[in-house]
């Protein structure tokens, strides 16, 4: 593998020492003189018709400017692929989070009593809380399209004739929870209008260009007066994908000429903010005598609460992978996308893949079982190769590591020890057991188009500002791109300026999200700096009279490789100004893409990103209580860039994986979340968060910037399975459900009679 | 969400003023010392408004001191003190572990036993340790000083043997003796800051013969207020102890605790932990005892 200065070198990110001294300023630490806060009332019921809004309390009460209703938006319906969203409801409410007025007022307090003063009339609906009564479609509807927003079928070869000559057949149905994102910071933004007359929004999000586009589509603003900003966003994990508080900022400053400001409570933020689908799945597998999987029929019905949002591609990335990262010939899978008043659901760090993998993970696990073979070695006999064709018949030729990891796996002092661990009682009532899970995503955005441009400033004196609109939403996307811009421009990292995710000042890199930020922008960036070097020899050349095929770059100068005359990028920089030249390059990177299968949106990707992992867990038969002692990870995510970060990603979606697996039990009954804070809606504390390992496993992706590819999520994705399969090896029970909080496993185990201390 | 900004707040730096405080304003005023319970409550709106008496900074009332045959501690000492004080760890561990495992270390060093006694939660991690180690409970008013026994300081859910003019100054708690063993447990739905779901502290005095000649077992979240399990106690008294009269003693639990659902658990959930971490408390408290098992 080839080396470089900067790349692979766990460098502390640029952004670590101000984020750890409090300098960095996120999108609530934003105020301005003048400002006014606004306040959303909220929906009180999960279902209802709006019969009236009387907001002429409100708009008398002290402190408050102005009181905005549905009225107020030109074009009130919006969403990335169907605009059932309204940005405040109109005709009816669809869940308990959706917004129906907007206070301005001088003070926060004076916006929330507003607020309250607001007499809106419901006329109460049934509410659709169940997904299977939501299809029968004999009751409410959520929408007058009806309860099913998507639904399609996808098959390939013949799963009943396999079915017919399989050796086992496993089948169960599954269930996964609502997760919620629970960022560090909530919502928050400020709008203000410019120097230049245009309303900016400096706000939490993950796409500075697709919020700008929604604020203009709805309120019907031309594009060139709205700016958004995004400053480094205090955790998103797909949860600000959606617009939560843009729209509302950008109407404010509108109407009233005056800053405006948002900062969502835990309450409202939890209560509002969209989840991880629900997701219920039936897996029917077969497989022969010698593990070989041959078949596979799933039914995926995903509830996507009140709108869709991003539920559709959702629904496709569940499709996707819902047949792991595995050779299967015959596949046929139903999918469904359901609209219900529990909740709004859209993009979560795994994006329908984790949901799915819980499933057919815990299926080869169980055939394992039932013909007695090694749980890895039945993947291993599985899994998919560089070179093979897919479930989808699908070429695979990107970087392909998962058989790696699971070698490395079958490897393990963990995995060589499970037998003498799961032996190991210390207590009558402590069972231990180790289990393992594969894991499989594409990273980009599959068969849907997507491209980026990279900007590139030499300043005078010879430093370079790197432009884009990657938001930092806590991944270290930046750091990575300045490293790998730092050896793709051969230079000293300190001479790499980023800015970033400004639409007046940075060009559209497209939205940060499905693992591919680096991979996106690193490309386009390779593509500027090779434009920038050219330039840069185009300097050396008038300056020296040799011939540009000499040249080339070395440590921030340009070198003639003949002669040994060199050209500082300073004194290069004031030749290209000189000249009329130019100092900035750009450049744009499309992602690579096939057409889509017949009833898709997006499958296949072509490139995939990859994981194993091994868990070790205690479960307490006499509580229920799952400890995970120890996870290993081995990721394939390309070339690292910054093992720091790398090791960080992981680590940090693992531990939102254990929190998926045990922790994190949205409650929501009757379309009522009971959950909406941090006492009663638990994530992983410090002592939850076990002893991790991660093994990258580097493989070279050709296309990718330096090699590299995506890791912002694969390291979710392989953990509830990888503690669900421990789980049955360490108690005999299958859990079929996630998460596994304590109650629901010590009624699993005491249904099979496996709770009895000895 | 209700503010607070404009609420009136009288710091005291002395007991003596807290105290001539407390005479003059009696209900008008609320008392906040670490305020990790109360300042929430009354933002929630389930405590009402209302002025503060801020008694953080008497530090007067931080201490642990060996008493004649009990322990003292200042009703302001924090948890981090009362988990790390060598003292409380020799003679009264089930208390140092009960505020060990009380919230994150934040909460820890700011929430103090006093607040925790007073906000009077059934799920206080701190009461049942208390309860077992007859705790008594020391108030001051500008008329004198009251000492009551903490089982009858509780009266109801959240209803307090206290005036609107006392303070509670001092908790007390005996000394555990050579022949006598503990344990506190905690079944909370994560492992780290997680607020009980059931706990419980046991205290038990060896006999010559292998069995308990006294035993004391106190549990939290299962009633309104923390509850003495007295079948338990009665089942385990002088008796053989081997695995099946555990768990029969253990079973009895259920008649000494009332508990509801909510959205921690079912009741039926907290009636089946309750008899289970007895089980395990027992267990352990035995095999220690006796380190070849039985």
């Amino acid at each position: 593998m080839q080396q470089f200065r900067w790349v692979g070198r766990p460098i502390p990110r640029l952004d670590a020492l101000d984020k750890a001294v409090g300098r960095t300023k996120y999108p609530s630490d934003y105020y301005m003189d003048n400002m006014l806060w606004g306040k959303v009332l909220r929906s009180k019921y999960p279902h209802a018709k709006i019969l009236s809004i009387d907001v002429s309390k409100a708009l008398k009460h002290p402190g408050v400017v102005a009181v905005f209703t549905h009225k107020d938006i030109p074009n009130n319906r919006f969403g990335l692929f169907h605009k059932d969203r309204p940005v405040l409801c109109d005709d009816k409410v669809r869940y308990i989070g959706d917004p129906v007025a907007l206070v301005a007022a001088e003070t926060p307090e004076a916006a929330e009593d507003a607020a309250n003063l607001i007499d809106v009339r419901y006329e109460p609906l049934p509410v659709v809380d169940d997904v299977f009564k939501a299809v029968e479609g004999d009751g409410a509807k959520v929408h007058e399209r009806g309860n099913v927003a998507r639904q399609t079928r996808i098959t390939f070869g013949d799963v009943e004739e396999a079915f017919d000559n399989a050796e086992v057949i496993v089948e169960n149905t599954y269930r996964t929870g609502a997760q919620i994102h629970a960022y560090l910071e909530t919502e928050a933004g400020l709008s203000y209008i410019d120097e230049k007359g245009r309303i900016t929004i400096v706000s939490c999000g993950q796409s500075p260009y697709r919020d700008k586009k929604e604020i203009c589509e709805t309120l019907a603003l031309p594009e060139e007066k709205v700016r958004v900003i995004i400053p480094p966003v205090g955790g998103a994990f797909g949860g600000k994908d959606d617009i939560s508080v843009q729209i509302f900022l950008a109407l404010i400053t509108l109407k009233t000429g005056r800053p405006a400001k948002m900062f969502l409570s835990r309450e409202e933020s939890t209560i509002s903010s969209t989840k991880r689908h629900m997701a219920y799945i039936t897996m029917k597998t077969a497989a022969d005598k010698n593990g070989k999987l041959l078949a596979n029929q799933t039914e995926i019905i995903l509830d996507t609460g009140a709108y869709e949002g991003l539920g559709p591609a959702v629904l496709d990335v569940a499709i996707e992978n819902c047949n792991g990262p595995y050779k299967i010939p015959n596949i046929d899978i139903k999918a469904k996308l359901v609209y219900t008043n529990n909740y709004f659901a859209s993009a979560f760090r795994g994006f329908g893949a984790p949901q799915v993998m819980f499933a057919i993970e815990s299926q080869v696990d169980a055939i394992a079982e039932k013909l007695g073979l090694d749980p890895i070695e039945i993947r291993l006999r599985n899994v998919v190769r560089r070179g093979d064709y897919g479930v989808f018949r699908n070429k695979i030729e990107g970087s392909v590591g998962i058989a790696d990891a699971l070698e490395k796996a079958r490897m393990h002092e963990l995995w060589l020890r499970r037998d003498d661990i799961r032996k190991t009682r210390h207590r009558p009532w402590i069972r231990q057991g180790v289990g393992v899970a594969a894991a499989v995503k594409g990273y980009t955005i599959g068969a849907l188009p997507d491209k980026g441009v990279v900007g590139i400033e030499l300043t005078t004196d010879g430093r370079f500002i790197i432009k884009l609109s990657s938001t930092e939403i806590g991944q270290g996307v930046v750091a990575a791109i300045a490293q790998i811009a730092a050896d793709m421009l051969s230079c000293h990292l300190k001479n790499i300026e980023i800015k970033a995710a400004d639409t007046s000042q940075t060009p559209d890199t497209s939205v940060t999200s499905a693992s591919r930020q680096l991979y996106l922008a690193g490309n386009a960036l390779r593509k500027a700096s090779e434009e920038m070097i050219k330039k840069l020899i185009t300097a050396f050349s008038i300056a020296t009279g040799e011939p540009a095929y000499n040249a080339s770059v070395s440590d921030g100068y340009v070198v003639s490789t003949s002669t040994g005359r060199r050209l500082s990028y300073s004194e290069a920089a004031r030749i290209l100004e000189e000249k009329g030249i130019g100092r900035e390059a750009f450049g744009e990177y499309e992602v690579p893409r096939t057409t889509p299968i017949p009833g898709t949106l997006e499958i296949p990707h072509l490139f995939y990103m990859y994981a194993a992992a091994i868990a070790h867990v205690e479960v307490n038969i006499l509580t229920g209580v799952v400890k995970v002692k120890k996870l290993v990870l081995l990721p394939d995510a390309g070339r690292v860039i910054n093992p720091q970060t790398f090791t960080g990603q992981v680590e940090g979606a693992a531990a939102q994986g254990i929190g998926y697996a045990v922790l994190e039990d949205a409650k929501i009954e009757q379309g009522i979340l009971r959950t909406i804070n941090l006492s009663t809606y638990l994530i992983p504390s410090i002592k939850d968060a076990p002893a991790m390992e991660v093994i990258p496993i580097e493989t070279t992706e050709d296309t990718g910037p330096l090699g590299a590819k995506g890791v912002g999520e694969i390291g979710i994705i392989p953990v509830a399975p990888a503690v669900a399969n421990a789980i049955k090896h360490a108690t005999g029970v299958r859990v079929l459900e996630v998460p596994i909080t304590p109650e629901r496993l010590y009624r699993r185990l005491k249904e099979a009679g496996q709770n009895t201390p000895r | 969400m209700n503010r607070l900004h404009d609420i009136e707040v009288y710091s005291p730096k002395t007991l003596e003023e807290a105290l001539e405080i407390l005479r003059r304003e009696g209900d008008r005023v609320k008392v906040i010392a670490g305020g990790t319970d109360l300042i929430i409550q009354m933002k929630d709106g389930i405590m009402p408004r209302k002025n503060l008496l801020n008694i953080y900074s008497i530090d007067e009332l931080r201490y642990i001191r060996m008493g004649n045959d009990s322990i003292r501690i200042g009703a302001l000492t924090s948890f981090t003190d009362i988990a790390s004080s060598a003292l409380i760890r020799n003679y009264a561990r089930i208390l140092a572990d009960a505020a060990n495992t009380i919230g994150s270390i934040q909460i820890m060093n700011k929430a103090s036993i006093g607040g925790n006694l007073v906000n009077a939660s059934p799920a206080a991690d701190s009461i049942p340790p208390l309860y077992v180690l007859d705790a008594v409970l020391v108030l001051r008013s500008v008329e004198g000083v009251r000492e009551v026994p903490i089982q009858s300081f509780y009266r109801g859910y959240k209803k307090l043997d206290i005036r609107s003019d006392e303070l509670l100054t001092e908790v007390r708690v005996r000394r555990m003796a050579e022949d006598e063993d503990g344990i506190f447990l905690k079944h909370g739905l994560r492992l780290g800051d997680a607020i009980s779901v059931v706990n419980a502290a046991l205290l038990v005095k060896w006999d010559g013969d292998d069995r308990f000649k006294d035993v004391k077992i106190a549990l939290g979240a299962v009633a309104p207020t923390v509850v003495r399990a007295r079948s338990c106690e009665e089942a385990l008294t002088g008796k053989e102890l081997n695995d099946s009269t555990i768990w029969d003693a253990a079973s009895k639990v259920v008649n000494d605790i009332s508990p509801i659902d909510d959205v921690r658990g079912t009741a039926e959930y907290r009636r089946e932990m309750s008899v289970n971490l007895l089980y395990i408390g027992l267990w352990e408290i035995i095999n220690k005892r006796n380190q070849a098992g039985w």
